[in-house]
């Protein structure tokens, strides 16, 4: 009965200043309790941008949508950007188009965009 | 939590429903247990919650649900207004945004008070081809 996908979270660095994590499974309670440490130690190196990419992530409940907002916090307290890379229509775009988190995180669907956006600022 | 998501799961699963729909019933699941879990006070956490399934199939539609059954604290989530989590990053809070997920996610959303116990049904419904 346990065949439930492993939430699972890993990272490339795509340049001195450009940081890539990308989170796959699902963020629900017990997944996003299993990739939150990491993903605020992966958001926390002195980098300009950082991409968090939920494009291979089946859905994010709101926990999960609450621990990529403090990544993104801390990211902009030390002077950097985050922004998220999730495809389009998919569950976690809804979940972020309803909770507006849209509106105070950038949201990419294409990954180069996202790497302009998140060395540009936006 | 994870063993309610399996169960969940499991039964979707057995039953058909899409995987779309899954998500969504497993997404409202997540946030309504999280809620009952750190709102419902301490006679939520000290008696059962229970879950039940049910699958409804009309001429042209099905429609699966689930209804979650607590003992805590008299809460209706359907009546509730929209709480504001916050317009930009600096003033985001962390959480807050449970309610508004599963409005989003589900197509019915339905509240009693019964024998001292919380029954909230969310459900999704799909067209059969």
């Amino acid at each position: 009965m346990d065949d439930t996908p492993e939430t699972a979270i890993s990272h490339e660095d795509i340049s001195e200043d450009l940081r890539r994590i990308m989170i796959t499974g699902r963020l629900d309670t017990p997944g996003t309790n299993a990739v939150a440490a990491t993903l605020h130690e992966l958001a926390a190196a002195p980098k300009r941008g950082v991409i968090v990419d939920l494009s291979a992530v089946q859905f994010a409940a709101s926990i999960g949508i609450g621990q990529v907002i403090k990544a993104a916090k801390e990211v902009k307290s030390r002077g950097g950007h985050l922004v998220i890379l999730a495809s389009p229509h998919s569950a976690v775009m809804i979940s972020l188009q309803t909770t507006g988190v849209d509106k105070m995180i950038p949201v990419f669907q294409y990954i180069t965009d996202a790497y302009v956006g998140a060395l540009r600022g936006f | 939590m994870p063993h309610a998501s399996q169960w969940l799961e499991a039964l979707c699963h057995e039953h058909g429903v899409p995987e779309e729909h899954v998500n969504r019933l497993l997404l409202c699941l997540d946030d309504a247990l999280a809620n009952v879990l750190a709102h419902g006070g301490p006679t939520a956490r000290s008696n059962p919650i229970q879950l039940q399934f049910e699958m409804r199939a009309g001429p042209e539609s099905r429609t699966a649900s689930v209804t979650l059954s607590d003992a805590g604290i008299a809460f209706d989530p359907v009546s509730a207004p929209a709480r504001s989590s916050g317009t930009t990053l600096d003033d985001a809070q962390l959480n807050g945004r449970g309610l508004q997920m599963i409005r989003a996610s589900a197509s019915e959303f339905r509240y009693r008070r019964d024998d001292g116990r919380n029954h909230l049904t969310f459900g999704t419904r799909w067209e059969q081809k």
